[in-house]
């Protein structure tokens, strides 16, 4: 048995056949409880986007926020160093990762509700609450 | 007194794990690790032939727990001590074997909150071709191969008290600086240097102690172009590149390391020499300054502002 899905072309249609394996992952999957999409609004600016279930909150920013509507691309490390996604949890539910540096997010931080975008994956509808960025070489450019 | 500073010798930076770091530094930019300890790993470029250049240390937050620079000869480390006692910096000899593999030299802070170090002796490793009749590369090397480490960029609340400190206690030369306005001799940032280079360190604004990132050398042009794609294949969050810096005139790719630490691969700027006249930037002209190429205003928040 050839465990690779294959193209099967009919006269009308491409039908992708499933080996026998593949199949019952499939039916596995589908009698799991099926998640929707979650939404996450994001204050201040109260855009709300939609996440999938378990997936890496600064991930759906990223594909669904920066970058958009006039909005600068997320310049942060997304790695859990830099700190520059920290955000107020307000509201919900995320899986928070427990390796990443205590420089970007204190523990004291942590237990105040702050998180780490980069480090938090999306376990129901939620709101969070981005911290301003200050430019270092704004108090020269103001002038 | 003698020659003074040669060139920055190694960089600890700390790191939330340390395997995901070794299979970074090693697999990715092509280092050698030399040696390590449970929580410690020493590396050098195939070039370097100390001991090491970057010591990766286990830790709990990101960032730059020190800095480490050699010196030519004893009597210019004295020399050096001197001075930075005449400048009123709190300076403490540390001996032989303190540091992995490093004879004795002297601690201190920087007026930013940095630990600097200078050192004279360091074990020899040599590098990975023969000293005699060398190819100009040597066989195996894994993903970009960096050759060596370059410069770094630190981040001071009041960088010109930084930049004082460098010039005058230990004799470091400007090779660029932004100022206000063209008239304006005030560093708000600034590039300095021992060696030939444009910058073996540099100075902007932002908190004290941080670390904007350290930079790996590559030979050319093109090498910034097979770094992106071994970036790419790995993963490796990039940040920033191909550019060009108008200050330096360098090229680069910016990304991050396992922990966070932004690294840089950097290629081509001028030769430097002490008496060379000070490159000014003006700070409106930042953006051109940093990104030759695409110079966008939005880009000088994020860029400037995420350190570890």
């Amino acid at each position: 048995m050839n465990p690779a899905p294959s193209n099967k072309t009919c006269s009308s249609h491409t039908e992708v056949v499933l080996s026998e394996d593949v199949r019952q992952e499939n039916d596995t999957h589908q009698n799991e409880v099926r998640h929707e999409d979650y939404e996450v609004r994001i204050e201040p600016d109260g855009v709300t986007i939609r996440i999938p279930h378990g997936a890496q909150l600064l991930k759906g920013l990223r594909d669904h926020y920066y970058g958009r509507d006039g909005r600068g691309a997320f310049p942060g490390c997304r790695s859990g160093g830099c700190g520059y996604c920290k955000a107020s949890l307000v509201k919900g539910s995320i899986d928070h990762k427990s390796t990443y540096s205590k420089g970007a997010l204190k523990d004291d931080e942590r237990e105040h509700g702050y998180i780490l975008m980069c480090q938090s994956y999306v376990l129901s509808d939620m709101v969070i609450w981005l911290l301003p960025q200050e430019n270092p070489f704004l108090r020269w450019r103001r002038k | 007194m003698g020659e003074g500073i040669m060139r920055l010798g190694y960089v600890v930076s700390r790191v939330t794990d340390l395997e995901a770091a070794r299979k970074h530094y090693v697999e990715v930019m092509g280092l050698e690790a030399t040696d390590r300890t449970e929580n410690t790993l020493y590396l050098k470029g195939w070039d370097e032939y100390d001991h090491h250049s970057v010591v990766l240390k286990q830790a709990d937050k990101a960032g730059l727990e020190k800095m480490a620079f050699k010196v030519h000869t004893y009597d210019d480390l004295a020399q050096l001590e001197k001075q930075l006692m005449q400048y009123g910096a709190s300076v403490t000899r540390f001996s032989k074997g303190e540091n992995h593999k490093v004879g004795e030299g002297v601690r201190f802070r920087l007026p930013s909150g940095h630990t600097m170090e200078l050192f004279v002796e360091i074990d020899y490793k040599g590098k990975a071709l023969p000293q005699v009749n060398p190819a100009p590369w040597p066989e195996g090397l894994l993903g970009v191969g960096a050759p060596r480490i370059d410069h770094l960029l630190i981040t001071a609340e009041r960088p010109h008290e930084t930049i004082e400190f460098l010039m005058k206690a230990l004799n470091f030369y400007m090779s660029e600086m932004v100022v206000e306005k063209p008239d304006s001799d005030f560093p708000i940032s600034a590039w300095l240097f021992r060696s030939n280079t444009p910058h073996d360190i540099a100075i902007i604004p932002g908190k004290d102690e941080g670390l904007h990132h350290f930079a790996f050398w590559l030979d050319e042009f093109t090498e910034l172009r097979k770094a992106g794609d071994v970036f790419t294949k790995n993963n490796v969050p990039v940040d920033v590149g191909i550019e060009r810096h108008g200050i330096t005139r360098g090229q680069t790719i910016y990304y991050f390391d396992p922990s966070g630490n932004r690294n840089e691969v950097f290629t081509g700027g001028y030769i430097a020499y002490p008496d060379m006249p000070v490159v000014k930037w003006t700070v409106d002209q930042l953006a051109t300054g940093i990104f030759y190429f695409n110079h966008r205003e939005e880009w000088l928040a994020g860029f400037t502002g995420v350190t570890t």
